[in-house]
C-alpha cells in the first residue's frame, strides 16, 4: 500500500494545482518511515491564500521539480500497490488530470479510503457524524494517535497511514486486514 | 520538512538515542516501521525476538510467561531489548496497555546499530553485569565458590549399602551424596547415578555404595573463582561439584548456584538468610553485601530505595540472629523489644555501617533476666560483628548493659536528655529519636517514642540545643561559595559528603520533626509529615529532599566506584572528580542547606 | 602615634580578634558521630554573660550619670544587679522547666492563646526598641567622638555597623568571642579607672581609691568632691536628691525589667544544667559587679577631674577660671561632637561652669561677675569615654576605652535585634499571619524588621529622651510594667487566665507608655511634652523612668480582676503549672 497526500492550490481539480506530494509505504501491516518521501511541485499559477493552510511560499514552491518528475517519481513507488488516502475523491481527481496531462491518460486507481470506511463503520453501527468528525486530525486523537502539529503533504500522508492501521486494528483483531470489501476503484 | 523529521525529532527525546548526532538519528529513523497496536493486544511473545521497540504514543505492559506483571513502559520509552527486572534478565511478553503506536527496529537493524555505538552497546547489552564482572577479578568476597555453600554435604561411608544411602539422601532433601573413605572424599552418588546404575542395570540394592560410585569424582577448591568453576562444569557436562577445603569436602555446588549467585537480587538474599541456621552461614551469605549494593547503584535506583534495601538486609540479618539466639537460649522470659537506631532505624543505610541497637524490656529485669538478655544480646551484637556489621565505636548496643533497660528507665533516660541537653545528650538524642523496633514488642517502643517526641515538642529549649548541634556541621561551602576541602585522615583529601552534607539535613529535618510531634524515623517521611502539618513550607522540604538525593546519590556513586577498584568506601569525594554539571548542582545542594541552616539558627536564635 | 590612629588600630584589633575566634570556633568541628562537644565551662559562661548583660548604658553611660547625679544614681547599679539576681533565682529556672526560651512562646503557650501571644510580642518589641535607643545613642558618642564627628553622624554610621554586624549575627552567640569581647570591655573599663585612681588617690583599686584620702592630703575623696561641688552651687555629691518612693519605684522598675529584656533571659539557656546555669549566673555576677563597682569612684573621679580642669584656681577669684582659648584638646574635640558646649556669656573669655539653677547661689555667682553656666552643654554619656583624657592618660588606654564602649554597645545591640526580628518574624509573622511562609521569606522579613527597628531606634537616638542609662531605665520601666507581671503569675497562679494576661500586659504598658510620653512627648517627639519633666510635675514625685513599678502593679491588678470574673484555664494548663513547681525527678523516684 502506498499512502499519499497532495497539497494543493485550490479545491477545484479543472483549475487548481498540485503544489507538493508526500508519500509512504505500507508493508505488512507497519509503515516503513525510510520510505517516506515528499516532493515540492513547480507551479505556474500562484500559491495564493492556500499558504496559510500549507505553509508553502511562493519560492520554495518553485523550487520544487516538473510535475511530471513528480508524478514518475509517486508512480514509481506506487506501481502494484493500493493507494490510502484520506478523502480519496480530491486527491485522486487532481491525480488524474496531472496523469492526463503529463501522459494523455490516467491509470486506473485501486484506493482505499480511510474517511470512507470509518463513515461506513459508524453508519453500519448506526452512530450520528457530524460535522468535522471525519477530519484527519479528529479521528487520529479518537484512535489515541500522536498529534502532529506539522502540516504538509508528507505529515499528512504518513498520518493517513498510521490511522489506516489504527482503523484495521479495530475492524479486525484477529485476522489479518482483509481490505477487499474496502476497495474502490477510479 | 525532511522525510525523517518527525521521527528524529522525537528520538531527540528519547533515551539513549538523544546522544546520538542528528544524522545517525536520520539514519536510523529510516530503519524504523510504524505499528499500531490497539488496546490488550499482544505485541510480542517471550522466545520471539523482536528487536527494539519505542513506545511513540500510548503505553505498553510488559509480563512474564505466566502473564505476572513485570513492568509498564509509556510514550519515548523502549522495550524489546534484554531488560532486568530487579535485577535478573527475564523473558518477557509485550502487550498493549492502552492503544498504541510502536516504531520497531528490525532485530538486524538493532544489532547493527549497537555495534555501531559503543555507547548504545553499553546502554542496551547488560553492561552493569559487564562491570561487576570486571570489578569481581579484584575482591575476592563474591566470587568465590566458598560464597555459595549452603550447608554442610550430606556424608556417608563407602560400606553403606546402597538402599542406606538413598534413604539418606531423599532424609536430607538431597540429589546427591558424598561417600567417604578414610576421612577423604572417595566418590560421588547422584540421583541419576542411582537410576542408571542400580535400578536400570539391576544392581543388588544391599551392595556397598562404593561400587556403584563416581570415584574420584572432580572437585573445586573452596577458594576458586566462580567463572571458572561455571566453565568447568559446563565443559565437563558435571551438575553437581563437591567443594574442598583443606583437603575435606565441606559442601556441594551446583551449576544453578553459580548461575543464580550471578544474578542476585536482594530479597533474595533476604530470603536465603532466613534459611540460614548459624552464624557461620550467615557470614557467608553476608560477603555478597558489596556486590549486591554495587549492583543497586549502578543499576541507577533511587537513593531512598537503595537505603530502604540494604536496611531491609540488616534488619533481616538482624532478626535471623535474634531469633538463632533465642532458639539457643530458650523462650525470652518477658517481652521486649530490639530497637535499632541512626541510619539503619531511618532505613537510610548504605554500604559500610556499624550497628547501633538496644532493648527495650517490658519491666525492670532480675538477675536470672539480667543474664538472659545478657547472653542473648551478646549473640547478636557479636554476630552482627562478624556479618561485618562492626561494634559501634561508642558502644551503644544492647550488650551495653545501659542500653538493654526497662521502658520506664529509657523514658527517663529521654526525659534526662531532653531536660539537661548536654553535649553528650544532644548527641544521644540524635542517635535515639531515630528508633525502630525490628522484633519483638512493636508496642513497647511506640510507647517509648510517643512518650520522648511529646516531650521534645514541648521543649523548645532542648531543640534549642540540638540546633546550636546541627549549626556545627556546617557544608563545606567557604568565603566566596567555594568548595572547602578537608582530610579524612589517610592520603586522600575531599568534600566530606556525609559530615557536611548528609549529617546535617538529616539533623535539620530531626529537629522540624519534634517540632512538629512527628516520631516516624525516616528522613523523607519525616518531611513529608511536617509539610503536612504546615510546620515546614512545601517548598523549603522539596529544597531539602532534593538537596538529601542529590549529595547522597553522589556519595553512593562515589562509594561505588571505590568498591569497583577494590578500595574501602569513604564519604570523601575530591571535587575534581566530578563533572562540571556535577560540582554546580553539588554547590547549588550545600547552598540550600546553608539557607535552611540560617533559617533554623534564626528560628532558635543560635547564631 | 596620634590619637585617632591608634584608636582605627585598637579598634580594629579588637574586632579581628572577635571576628577570628567565631571563625577558628567555626573551622574545628568535624568531630567523629559518637565524640560530643565540649560544654562550655561555667566561668566561662558567666564571663559571655557578663559581656551581654553590660550594654553601652552601664560601660558609658552610668559613671556619667553617677557622676552628675551623685549617689542618687547608685540606684541603677542596685536595680540592674537585684534584677540579674531575679531573674536568675526566680524566673529562669521555671521558665527552663517550662522548656521556652522566649517571652511570646512562654505566654502564647502558658495563656493557650494566640492573642496573648502578639500582646507579649509587641510588650516585647516596645521595651527591646526603647533598649536599643540607649544602645544607639552610646555608639553615637563613640563614634562622634573617635572619629571626630558631629554626634548625628556618628550615630548614622553606628546604625550602619550595627545592622552589618547584626545580620551577619555569626559574631554574636559564640561563647569564646564574647569572652574576649567581655575582655576587652573590663580591661578597658578598668585600667583607666586605675590610672586615674593612683593619679588622685595613690590607691591602685579604684574601688578602695574612692574611699580614701586624697593624693598628699589628709582629705577624702569624696569629701573633697562634696566641697568642690558645693562651693559651684551644685547639690553635694552624696545627698540623696529624689523622692523616697521614686528611689524605691525606680529601683524596682529595674528590678524586675530585667526579666523582659530577651536577649539576657536566652543567656541563662546556653548552658544544659539547672546547677550550671546558676554556676555560671554566679560567676556573671561576679563579673559584673568588676565593673558596676568600679563605676561609682570613675563617677566622682571623673566629675572632680572635670570641674578642677576648668575651675584651675580659687573659686571666685578672676583667674581661678580656665581661659577659653587655653582648653585642652579634648575639650575641642568633643566640641566637634556637639556633646560639649561652651558659651561666653559674661565676655570674659575665661569658662564658669556652676549651677545657675541655685538661687541661694546667684548672689555669689553676680558678685563674682558671672552672668550664668558658660558650660551651656555637658552630655553626661562623654564621661567615662572624656575620662582617660582629662587625666592625661596614655594614648593607647584612650583607644581602649572606645574600642570597649563599641564593643559594648554592639554586642548588646545585635543581641536585641535578633531578638526583636525573631519575634517579628518568628511569633507574628509565621506564628500567626503567613504560617506556609517559605524559610527564604522569612529571613527576608527578619532583616527588614532588624532595618526598621534600627531607622527607629536611631532616629530617636538623635533625639534621645534622656542620657543613654536613662533611656534604658525606660526599657526596663517598660519590661517591667508589661512582661515581668505575666511572667510571674504564669509561673505562680495557675488560675491566671488568657483573659487576664491580656488585659494585664496591656494596662501595664499602655500605662507606663502614657505616663512616658506625658513628659517626655508623645513617640518622644520633642515639643509634645504635656507638661514639664520635672518633680512637681509627677504624679506623686514619681519619675517616668520609675513609672514602671506602678505599671507593674496596675498590670497585677487589672489581670487578677479580669481573671476572677472570666473562666479559669483549661484542666491541663492548670496541671502543666502545678508540674513546673514541683522539684524535678520527685515523681520519678519510683522505678529503680
Amino acid at each position: 500500500m502506498i499512502a499519499a497526500d497532495l497539497e494543493l492550490t485550490g479545491l477545484n481539480a479543472a483549475a487548481d494545482q498540485i503544489i507538493s506530494v508526500g508519500w509512504t509505504l505500507i508493508d505488512d501491516g507497519r509503515v516503513r518511515l525510510g520510505t517516506n518521501r515528499h516532493v515540492l511541485v513547480t507551479a505556474s499559477r500562484t500559491v495564493g491564500s492556500s499558504a496559510a493552510i500549507h505553509e508553502l511560499m511562493d519560492n520554495e514552491v518553485a523550487g520544487g521539480v516538473e510535475p511530471g518528475e513528480a508524478l514518475s517519481q509517486l508512480f514509481e513507488a506506487a506501481a502494484g500497490r493500493v493507494w490510502v488516502f484520506h478523502h480519496a475523491a480530491l486527491d485522486v481527481a487532481f491525480l488524474q488530470r496531472a496523469c492526463r496531462e503529463w501522459a494523455g491518460m490516467a491509470p486506473p486507481f485501486a484506493v482505499l479510503d480511510t474517511m470512507q470506511i470509518e463513515l461506513g463503520w459508524r453508519k453500519r453501527r448506526d452512530q450520528p457524524v457530524k460535522q468535522g468528525d471525519l477530519q484527519l486530525s479528529k479521528l487520529r486523537s479518537d484512535y489515541h494517535l500522536p498529534r502532529y502539529t506539522a502540516h504538509n503533504a508528507l505529515v499528512d500522508a504518513l498520518a493517513t497511514a498510521e490511522l489506516l492501521l489504527a482503523i484495521a486494528a479495530r475492524l479486525d483483531r484477529k485476522k489479518p486486514l482483509d481490505i477487499a470489501p474496502y476497495l474502490r476503484y477510479a | 520538512m525532511h522525510d525523517v523529521t518527525l521521527a528524529t525529532e522525537f528520538l531527540h527525546t528519547v533515551p539513549p538515542f538523544n546522544s546520538l548526532a542528528t544524522n545517525d538519528l536520520e539514519k536510523l529513523s529510516r530503519r524504523l516501521e510504524a505499528a499500531y497496536y490497539p488496546q490488550d493486544q499482544e505485541i510480542f511473545r517471550s522466545g520471539s525476538s523482536p528487536g527494539l521497540a519505542v513506545i511513540r504514543k500510548g503505553a505498553v505492559r510488559l509480563v512474564d510467561p505466566d502473564h505476572k506483571f513485570l513492568d509498564k513502559r509509556s510514550e519515548g520509552e523502549l522495550f524489546g531489548h534484554g531488560i532486568y527486572f530487579h535485577g535478573e534478565l527475564k523473558e518477557y511478553i509485550a502487550e498493549a496497555e492502552e492503544d498504541c503506536l510502536l516504531w520497531h527496529l528490525k532485530p538486524d537493524d538493532f544489532t547493527e546499530l549497537r555495534e555501531q555505538h559503543p555507547l548504545l552497546e553499553e546502554y542496551f547489552s547488560s553492561h552493569l553485569a559487564t562491570r561487576l564482572r570486571a570489578a569481581a577479578h579484584v575482591r575476592d568476597s563474591v566470587t568465590q565458590v566458598r560464597d555459595l555453600l549452603k550447608r554442610e554435604p550430606v556424608r556417608t561411608d563407602g560400606n553403606t549399602s546402597i538402599v542406606d544411602a538413598a534413604r539418606l539422601m531423599s532424609e536430607h532433601n538431597v540429589s546427591s551424596v558424598l561417600v567417604m573413605r578414610d576421612g577423604v572424599l572417595g566418590g560421588i552418588v547422584t540421583d541419576k547415578d542411582l537410576r542408571q546404575r542400580v535400578i536400570a542395570a539391576g544392581v543388588d540394592p544391599l551392595q556397598p555404595i562404593c561400587e556403584v560410585m563416581t570415584g574420584s569424582p572432580m572437585t573445586l577448591e573452596a577458594d576458586s573463582d566462580i567463572d571458572a568453576a561455571l566453565l568447568l562444569m559446563m565443559r565437563e557436562n558435571y551438575h553437581h561439584l563437591p567443594v574442598i577445603e583443606d583437603g575435606r569436602p565441606v559442601g556441594l555446588v551446583t551449576a544453578g548456584d553459580i548461575l543464580r549467585a550471578q544474578s542476585e537480587h536482594p530479597l533474595r538474599l533476604v530470603r536465603d538468610i532466613h534459611k540460614r541456621q548459624s552464624v557461620d552461614e550467615l557470614v557467608r551469605l553476608s560477603r555478597r553485601l558489596p556486590s549486591l549494593f554495587e549492583r543497586m547503584v549502578t543499576l541507577g535506583r533511587d537513593v531512598q530505595q537503595i537505603g530502604r534495601m540494604v536496611t531491609h538486609i540488616t534488619d533481616a540479618f538482624t532478626i535471623r540472629l535474634i531469633q538463632l539466639a533465642e532458639a539457643r537460649l530458650g523462650t525470652p522470659p518477658m517481652h521486649y523489644a530490639w530497637v535499632v537506631f541512626g541510619s539503619q532505624a531511618r532505613e537510610e543505610q548504605t554500604a559500610r555501617t556499624d550497628q547501633d541497637n538496644g532493648l527495650v524490656l517490658e519491666r525492670k529485669a532480675d538477675e536470672d533476666e539480667v543474664e538472659y538478655f545478657s547472653h542473648l544480646s551478646e549473640f547478636v551484637c557479636d554476630g552482627l560483628d562478624k556479618l561485618g556489621y562492626v561494634y559501634c565505636p561508642g558502644n551503644i548496643m544492647a550488650m551495653n548493659p545501659k542500653w538493654r533497660v526497662s521502658l520506664p528507665k529509657w523514658k527517663r533516660h529521654f526525659d534526662g536528655w531532653i531536660d539537661e541537653p548536654e553535649p553528650k545528650s544532644v548527641m544521644h538524642s540524635s542517635i535515639f529519636f531515630d528508633m525502630r523496633c525490628v522484633h519483638g514488642r512493636r508496642g513497647l517502643v511506640e510507647e517509648l517514642l510517643k512518650h520522648a517526641t511529646k516531650r521534645a515538642k514541648t521543649n523548645r529549649i532542648f531543640r534549642r540545643f540540638m540546633a546550636a548541634n546541627v549549626l556545627a556541621h556546617r557544608p563545606p561551602i567557604g568565603f566566596f561559595r567555594r568548595f572547602v576541602q578537608e582530610d579524612d585522615g589517610s592520603q586522600s583529601e575531599g568534600l566530606n559528603l556525609k559530615h557536611r552534607g548528609i549529617v546535617p539535613i538529616i539533623d535539620l529535618v530531626r529537629i522540624r520533626a519534634l517540632e512538629a510531634g512527628v516520631s516516624h524515623p525516616n528522613t523523607f517521611r519525616r518531611l513529608e509529615e511536617v509539610t503536612a502539618r504546615g510546620i515546614v513550607n512545601k517548598g523549603d522540604a522539596r529544597s531539602l529532599r532534593d538537596a538529601l538525593v542529590l549529595i547522597s546519590r553522589i556519595r553512593l556513586a562515589h562509594q561505588a566506584e571505590q568498591m569497583s577498584m577494590g578500595q574501602d568506601p569513604t564519604n570523601f569525594v575530591p571535587p575534581d572528580e566530578l563533572s562540571p554539571l556535577m560540582r554546580r548542582n553539588l554547590k547549588a545542594a550545600f547552598m540550600l542547606v546553608v539557607e535552611a541552616q540560617n533559617a533554623l539558627a534564626h528560628r532558635y536564635q543560635v547564631h | 602615634m596620634e590619637l585617632q590612629t591608634l584608636t582605627y588600630l585598637v579598634v580594629g584589633a579588637t574586632f579581628a580578634l572577635y571576628i577570628g575566634i567565631a571563625i577558628w570556633a567555626r573551622a574545628g568541628t568535624t568531630g567523629e558521630f559518637y565524640v560530643a562537644g565540649t560544654g562550655v565551662h561555667p566561668v566561662a559562661n558567666g564571663m559571655a554573660t557578663a559581656a551581654d548583660w553590660m550594654s553601652a548604658a552601664s560601660f558609658i553611660s552610668m559613671a556619667g550619670l553617677i557622676a552628675f547625679l551623685g549617689y542618687d544614681a547608685s540606684v541603677y547599679l542596685m536595680g540592674w544587679t537585684g534584677g540579674y539576681v531575679l531573674l536568675a533565682l526566680l524566673l529562669a529556672p521555671y521558665l527552663r522547666k517550662f522548656g521556652k526560651f522566649t517571652v511570646p512562646e512562654f505566654v502564647g503557650d502558658r495563656f493557650y492563646s494566640k492573642g496573648a501571644r502578639l500582646v507579649a510580642v509587641i510588650c516585647l518589641i516596645v521595651a527591646s526598641i526603647t533598649y536599643v535607643i540607649g544602645q544607639m545613642k552610646g555608639v553615637g558618642v563613640a563614634f562622634g567622638r573617635f572619629l571626630e564627628v558631629p554626634f548625628e553622624w556618628g550615630v548614622m554610621i553606628g546604625m550602619a555597623i550595627v545592622f552589618v554586624y547584626a545580620v551577619l549575627g555569626g559574631m554574636k552567640g559564640i561563647t569564646y568571642t564574647q569572652i574576649a569581647q567581655y575582655c576587652v570591655l573590663i580591661f578597658a573599663y578598668t585600667v583607666p579607672a586605675i590610672f586615674i585612681s593612683l593619679n588622685l588617690t595613690g590607691q591602685a583599686l579604684p574601688q578602695i581609691g574612692l574611699g580614701s584620702t586624697m593624693e598628699g592630703s589628709n582629705v577624702f575623696l569624696l569629701d573633697k568632691l562634696d566641697q568642690v561641688v558645693t562651693d559651684l552651687g551644685f547639690a553635694a555629691y552624696t545627698a540623696q536628691k529624689g523622692g523616697t518612693l521614686n528611689i524605691f519605684l525606680l529601683t524596682l522598675s529595674l528590678m524586675i525589667g530585667t526579666a523582659g529584656l530577651p536577649h539576657v533571659i536566652v543567656r541563662f539557656f546556653t548552658v544544659p544544667k539547672v546547677s550550671d546555669a546558676r554556676k555560671s549566673a554566679g560567676w556573671a555576677l561576679v563579673f559584673i559587679a568588676i565593673l558596676y563597682t568600679t563605676a561609682p569612684a570613675v563617677g566622682a573621679m571623673a566629675r572632680l577631674n572635670l570641674i578642677e580642669t576648668i575651675q584651675t584656681g580659687e573659686i571666685g577669684s578672676p583667674a581661678g577660671n580656665l581661659v577659653y582659648e587655653e582648653r585642652p584638646q579634648w575639650f575641642k574635640n568633643w566640641e566637634t561632637t556637639g556633646l560639649l558646649a561652651f558659651e561666653d556669656k559674661n565676655g570674659d573669655g575665661r569658662i564658669q561652669y556652676y549651677n545657675d539653677g541655685n538661687p541661694e547661689f546667684a548672689a555669689k555667682a553676680e558678685a563674682w561677675g558671672w552672668e550664668g553656666n558658660e558650660m551651656v552643654k555637658v552630655d553626661r554619656d562623654i564621661m567615662v569615654l572624656a575620662n582617660p583624657e582629662i587625666a592625661s592618660l596614655p594614648n593607647w588606654v584612650i583607644a581602649l576605652v572606645a574600642a570597649g564602649g563599641l564593643a559594648a554597645a554592639l554586642s548588646t545591640a545585635a543581641g536585641l535585634l535578633l531578638a526583636i526580628s525573631s519575634a517579628i518574624s518568628h511569633d507574628l509573622l509565621k506564628g500567626m499571619i503567613a504560617p506556609s511562609i517559605s524559610e527564604k521569606k522569612e529571613l527576608m522579613a527578619s532583616r527588614i524588621a532588624m532595618a526598621g527597628a534600627i531607622l527607629v531606634a536611631g532616629y530617636l537616638g538623635m533625639n534621645p529622651p534622656g542620657f543613654a542609662a536613662q533611656v534604658v531605665a525606660l526599657a526596663f520601666g517598660l519590661a517591667a510594667s508589661s512582661i515581668f507581671p505575666v511572667l510571674m503569675m504564669g509561673i505562680f497562679n495557675k488560675k491566671m487566665n488568657r483573659e487576664g494576661a491580656i488585659a494585664g500586659m496591656l494596662a501595664g504598658l499602655l500605662s507606663t507608655l502614657i505616663y512616658i510620653f506625658w513628659f517626655k512627648g508623645w513617640f518622644f517627639v520633642p515639643g509634645t511634652e504635656m507638661a514639664p519633666n520635672t518633680a512637681d510635675h509627677w504624679f506623686m514625685g514619681i519619675s517616668p523612668e520609675a513609672f514602671g513599678a506602678v505599671g507593674a502593679l496596675l498590670n497585677f491588678v487589672v489581670a487578677w480582676v479580669v481573671s476572677k470574673v472570666t473562666s479559669a484555664p483549661p484542666e491541663h494548663i492548670q496541671h502543666l503549672v502545678e508540674d513546673i513547681r514541683v522539684p524535678r525527678g520527685a515523681g520519678a523516684a519510683v522505678d529503680h
